[in-house]
């Protein structure tokens, strides 16, 4: 019941949000975003790791194709449950912050994806995971096109078909399996105990990765990111790169590696490969990049990039790895964007160059700011370290190479994020600057919840790993299975 | 039976309504006589299959599709009613013959002679050749009007070839009596050469490519609403006689015509979807996506048996709701900004929001996606066709859609990204039957693409 309630409870909020208006809308959402976080928190206290599916809830839906509602949540959908619930009261008041036109439609649109997002988490039957995958789409696109910068359109646009591009396949490859099943059903267990031959499995895999790769965004399809990132509305962008890519990596755990397992053996490695290439790539791109917020798209492909590639290892440590590092990267992703609108409000700008010499005016800024870069460069005891570390881990039990490459993002990593964190705050006082102040009651009680989340989940990474320690291992039983009956 | 007796006379009432004095009234009293109808046909036809006069076939499904052919008549007069009271239409006139034209198509999904399918296309298709001209004063609504009649009776030209090769080959009309023959003979070249024929004049109906020329212009230049009519009501009678036709004449679907038609989809898809890219008039636009969605349905022709006609029903049904509010919002905004172009829709959003809303529903429902009822229409019709064997041809459609999404969406992102700052515009407000059944349409396009599984229940009692 409560995975229900927590699809549900956003979508009737968006809808109250709508009606109670622009002016009480903000607030309105607020409220019931916390409420959701109450919701999501509670599950957290019920759940029981040892039998792998919690609050199951299974409903007819399209008897005559044989659709169901099927839900539930196992340790690997409750992290991403509980990102999301997280991180949305925060990307709400973000939201808030930056003074929308309109805003009864971004709120309500924010919460709707809220309620797609926790659906794609906890879908058991693919079908419904497919919808609630696409609804997820249709809010973003509309925030971005709407509340975006002037580029708007042309980004938006190659967004939207860019991920249209991946889905549609994936809808294909979705009835392909169906069409498999013995039993004709969309359900979790029946595609779990397909067996498909490789060829089979190989189509299915490019049709999967394609629509994962897309959202998530792997090299070389990652070119709708960056752009997307910028032109969007700072409370879009979070929900982007702080939630919304996580379904491709969660996608690809999900359904990738239990079905797919013999094609991933054979193919995971040029998926590795790519996501290598894209890690360096986009490091050293974020390093020549001017605008602040471009170059936390490029940042964010390459931490994603190395999460991508511990999946793809299909190792115990490897999942694990990037479920944590998921959790992190939410966090510090959405926290850096949420400094960014800090900054935009005080500056109007974030070109680089323009910048500097904050830390005068605002030290308490300064101080946040710095704990989480630290922790996106993954410093010992912030949330970053435990799943980068776990991450290489994984990845040099692969190619101890490919992990020599990749580890040069750590060295790159300090560069990009440290002398941008310099050129901002650090320098001399800035005169065009002098007037700005510091941050606000309600921006630090923003700001705090965060930062506790990023020294807490450094000290005490098992909050994550405990709850989803047999989540993974019983995936990769089932993984083993597939691959043992085919051989 | 009773559904074709009773619009017919609804048809003769608006015909001398101006006579009788009923002008003012004849709206709500055709809409009323419709839904009368449409109840009597449900409640005496369902589940009582009759041949009448070995002329007609009323079974389940002839119920089914005429339902859907009568309601779309009633939302089209709905619609429609702003458009009559605001224009010099003689609206009596209009009525009359959009009436006979409904009558045509369902006489187009109960036929069980070829005779009959003869008198329904024509009683279908001729009225529409007058309507198209209507807007007198307009030299395009003039060509359009030509066009569509010169090609039409070219078109029926070779359906009553088509038909004649058949009689030739069985000696009889009756749909029965082909079927039987067509179990017993399979390799007679007469015979082939009729059914081809005739799958190119349907063709021709459906607007499938390569005998699509037509529709563009027709749907340009006749009056906005005659063109939501067309699009709406005649592309489902047509596509529901088609399928009726295959079921009806065949055991099971000749691989020639399996083929043709499989080649017909490929191309349709392809060349409605890439011209549509192109478009810069909404109406255009509208056309080749009318042109495209032929190619999605044409892949449902060979797959006969209840799944079959359960898809069609689903993807017919959505096809209309999703098309008769967009030509509604077109005929709005050229009714002020004076054009169909794409420029007319800038900052609709701002404008009139709720009209901008039934616009970006109905493209997201023609672009088949989630949670409106085209999406339900093409995930439904891609199983089938996969499992039928047409992976191919659903790579093509799926590239197809892909394509439409560019189209669908460029007019949403018009509305939503106005530069210049527009306050709501209540010149463009819809009056109170039609914001009802624009509610009532968009909750139907949510509701249907959220449960679909009542009507695909139905579909596969047809």
């Amino acid at each position: 019941m409560i995975t229900t309630f927590l699809i549900g409870f956003p979508l009737l909020a968006a809808l109250f949000v709508y009606l109670s208006g622009n002016k009480l809308a903000g607030k309105v959402a607020v409220i019931a975003s916390l409420l959701e976080l109450a919701a999501g928190i509670s599950a957290f206290l019920d759940f029981n790791p040892i039998i792998i599916w919690n609050f199951e809830q299974r409903i007819e839906w399209i008897s005559n194709l044989n659709i169901e509602y099927y839900v539930g949540m196992d340790g690997i959908s409750l992290v991403l449950v509980l990102l999301t619930v997280l991180l949305l009261p925060v990307i709400l008041i973000t939201g808030l912050l930056s003074k929308l036109k309109d805003t009864a439609a971004f709120y309500s649109l924010a919460l709707l994806m809220q309620s797609a997002l926790i659906g794609v988490f906890t879908a058991k039957d693919v079908f419904l995971f497919y919808i609630f995958w696409e609804l997820a789409l249709l809010p973003i696109y509309f925030i971005c096109l709407q509340w975006g910068d002037e580029n708007r359109k042309a980004t938006t646009f190659k967004f939207f078909i860019y991920t249209l591009v991946g889905s549609l396949f994936m809808l294909v490859a979705i009835i392909y399996l169906y069409l498999q099943t013995p039993d004709h059903s969309y359900s979790m267990e029946s595609l779990y105990s397909l067996r498909l031959d490789s060829i089979d499995q190989t189509f299915v895999f490019l049709a999967f990765v394609l629509a994962f790769g897309i959202k998530m965004p792997i090299f070389p399809l990652h070119t709708w990111q960056p752009a997307t990132y910028t032109s969007a509305p700072t409370a879009g962008t979070m929900l982007l790169s702080g939630i919304m890519l996580k379904m491709g990596i969660y996608g690809v755990i999900r359904w990738v590696i239990p079905i797919t397992p013999i094609a991933l053996e054979s193919y995971g490695c040029w998926v590795i490969i790519a996501a290598v290439i894209g890690i360096l790539y986009s490091s050293i791109l974020a390093l020549q990049q001017q605008n602040y917020k471009t170059l936390i798209a490029y940042v964010s492909i390459a931490h994603v990039g190395l999460i991508a590639a511990g999946v793809f290892s299909a190792s115990f440590i490897g999942i694990q790895a990037s479920l944590i590092q998921m959790f992190a990267h939410g966090i510090n992703v959405v926290g850096i964007f949420l400094i960014i609108e800090l900054i935009v409000k005080r500056t109007g700008t974030l070109e680089l160059s323009k910048l500097g010499g904050l830390r005068h005016q605002a030290p308490i800024l300064n101080v946040f700011f710095l704990i989480i870069v630290m922790a996106s460069i993954a410093l010992p005891l912030t949330n970053g370290f435990v799943g980068e570390f776990m991450l290489f881990v994984a990845l040099f039990q692969y190619s101890p190479i490919l992990t020599a490459i990749a580890g040069l993002t750590i060295i790159l990593g300090a560069v990009y994020m440290l002398s941008s964190f310099q050129k901002i705050m650090l320098g001399d006082v800035n005169p065009n600057y002098s007037h700005v102040q510091d941050v606000t009651l309600g921006e630090a009680l923003t700001l705090v919840p965060l930062i506790a989340l990023i020294i807490i989940m450094g000290i005490f990474p098992n909050i994550v790993l405990e709850q989803t320690e047999a989540s993974v291992e019983m995936l990769l039983q089932s993984m083993q299975k597939t691959v043992s009956s085919i051989n | 039976m009773k559904a074709i007796i009773f619009t017919s006379a609804l048809g003769i009432l608006a015909m001398i309504s101006e006579i009788i004095g009923l002008k003012k009234i004849i709206l709500p009293l055709l809409i009323v006589g419709l839904l009368l109808t449409i109840g009597v046909n449900i409640y005496t036809e369902w589940n009582y299959t009759q041949v009448y006069y070995g002329m007609m076939l009323a079974d389940n499904y002839y119920v089914a599709f005429s339902t859907v052919l009568l309601s779309i008549t009633v939302l089209w007069l709905l619609l429609s009613s702003e458009s009559y009271l605001n224009e010099e239409y003689n609206r009596g006139d209009h009525y009359a013959l959009i009436l006979f034209s409904t009558v045509g198509g369902l006489l187009l999904v109960s036929f069980n002679n070829l005779a009959t399918l003869f008198m329904g296309v024509e009683i279908l298709s001729i009225p529409l050749y007058i309507l198209a001209g209507s807007d007198k004063n307009n030299k395009y609504s003039i060509e359009a009007s030509i066009k569509y009649f010169l090609l039409g009776s070219f078109a029926t030209g070779i359906m009553l070839l088509g038909i004649a090769l058949l009689y030739g080959a069985t000696g009889t009309f009756d749909l029965g009596l082909i079927a039987q023959y067509n179990a017993k003979n399979m390799d007679n070249t007469l015979y082939y050469g009729g059914t081809l024929l005739l799958t190119l004049s349907f063709a021709f109906k459906v607007s499938a490519v390569p005998f699509h020329f037509w529709a563009p212009d027709v749907y340009t230049g006749a009056p906005t609403f005659i063109t939501a009519f067309m699009s709406a009501f005649v592309k489902v009678a047509a596509f529901a006689g088609f399928y009726h036709f295959i079921q009806q004449a065949y055991l099971s679907i000749p691989l020639p015509m399996e083929n043709t038609i499989i080649l017909l989809s490929g191309a349709t898809i392809l060349v409605g979807n890439i011209a549509a890219v192109y478009q810069t008039d909404m109406k255009r636009i509208l056309a080749f996506s009318g042109i495209a969605q032929a190619g999605y349905l044409l892949l449902l022709l060979p797959i006969q048996g209840e799944l079959g006609k359960s898809s069609l029903l689903v993807y017919l049904i959505a096809y209309g709701i999703a098309n008769l509010p967009a030509f509604y919002v077109l005929y709005k905004v050229s009714r002020i900004g004076g054009s169909t172009n794409l420029e007319s829709f800038e900052g609709l959003g701002k404008k009139q929001p709720i009209l901008a809303l039934v616009l970006t529903l109905s493209m997201i429902s023609l672009a088949g996606l989630p949670p409106a009822a085209g999406f339900f229409g093409k995930f439904y019709l891609f199983t089938l066709s996969i499992n039928n064997g047409y992976l191919w041809s659903v790579l093509i459609a799926v590239i197809g859609s892909l394509i439409s999404i560019y189209y669908y969406f460029k007019v949403i992102i018009r509305m939503y990204t106005s530069t210049e700052s527009t306050t709501g515009d209540s010149s463009l407000s819809p009056s109170l039957q039609v914001y009802v059944t624009l509610v009532v349409l968009l909750v139907s396009i949510l509701i249907l693409g959220l449960f679909p599984d009542i009507l695909v229940s139905i579909g596969r009692l047809l």
